[in-house]
């Protein structure tokens, strides 16, 4: 079954998800990594508004792992790290690899 | 040693765990089975979402760099501006469910919304602008694609961690405090039928003796 029109959504400093803006997607700056209650509304906002996508810049996915594993566990939002405008810590790469030493009991890429 | 079960040990009784005990050795071999599908297909997909991975961060990273340059050449506000007008409209996704070994996973597809028209005016604006947005709008699909394919390895990782407690809890809990519960109530009655039968014997002979 095909649901059509879903947003997308970018998380994070302002000067990293400002490119977003121009390509149509909807921004949502966070200006103090600090403020876990901020980033949890906004993550509520987007699901109940059936958001399908939300970036999320790395130090924030970092940061907050937990909270958007809970809060996206059970729906269709997709949150997925990117980098931000200043570094990149390979966050979504090791991310990839927890999921599966999880899964499977060992880390397939670790002798890359 | 497995606990065993706290029944009565008689015959119905004995019947119900051994029917028990066939559900759960099947239920055990099918939940063995999803298990091994799911990690050989988990394991594929987690090796292309690395590969896509691999190749989409280094493209955003040249992304932000081009874009940090058009914004060097230009007034704050007037690339606020003009960013705010570049887009033609909201970007769309179309997401449609698929099936895969119970678990159902999205899949995003970008909307065609007619041409991506850059709506700023050129006389205040930097070249390198330009080009620095086609290069994100051209990394969008990619961009979506790795959101679609990551969200399925996290639904999968937890699926299969869920199945593997299953199947455990069946392997090392249920059926050995089942087949221990059986050993125990054919035991009893065992005895049971020993002890009659000595009795019988008995009664036999005392009854002979008169």
């Amino acid at each position: 079954m095909q649901h059509r029109g879903h947003r997308i959504a970018a998380v994070g400093d302002y000067d990293s998800i400002l490119p977003f803006q121009a390509i149509g997607l909807r921004q949502f700056a966070i200006d103090d990594p600090d403020d876990e209650n901020r980033l949890r509304e906004i993550l509520l906002d987007l699901i109940n508004k059936r958001f399908a996508i939300c970036f999320m810049t790395e130090d924030l996915c970092r940061r907050y792992e937990q909270m958007i594993d809970d809060l996206t566990c059970d729906n269709m939002l997709s949150v997925i790290s990117i980098p931000t405008l200043k570094y990149s810590t390979g966050y979504g790469t090791s991310q990839i690899r927890n999921w599966v030493e999880k899964a499977v009991g060992i880390d397939i890429f670790a002798n890359k | 040693m497995a606990n065993k079960l706290n029944v009565n040990p008689n015959r119905m009784m004995l019947n119900v765990i051994k029917k028990r005990l066939v559900t759960a050795k099947r239920g055990h071999k099918l939940l063995k089975d999803k298990q091994d599908a799911l990690i050989k297909e988990f394991l594929q997909k987690a090796r292309e979402v690395m590969k896509l991975r691999e190749k989409v961060e280094p493209a955003l990273t040249t992304c932000y760099r081009s874009f940090l340059m058009a914004r060097a050449q230009m007034v704050p506000a007037i690339l606020e501006q003009s960013l705010l007008m570049a887009s033609g409209g909201e970007a769309m996704v179309d997401v449609k469910k698929r099936n895969l070994m119970s678990v159902v996973v999205p899949e995003f597809a970008v909307e065609e919304t007619g041409g991506q028209v850059i709506g700023y005016g050129f006389a205040m604006t930097s070249g390198s602008l330009d080009l620095a947005l086609e290069q994100f709008a051209a990394l969008l699909p990619d961009l979506v694609r790795l959101a679609s394919e990551e969200k399925a390895l996290r639904l999968m990782a937890c699926e299969i961690e869920r199945t593997r407690r299953r199947v455990n809890a069946l392997e090392y809990v249920l059926i050995p405090a089942f087949e221990e519960t059986i050993r125990d109530i054919t035991m009893k009655l065992d005895e049971m039928e020993r002890s009659n039968l000595s009795r019988l014997m008995r009664i036999k002979e005392i009854v002979r003796s008169h």
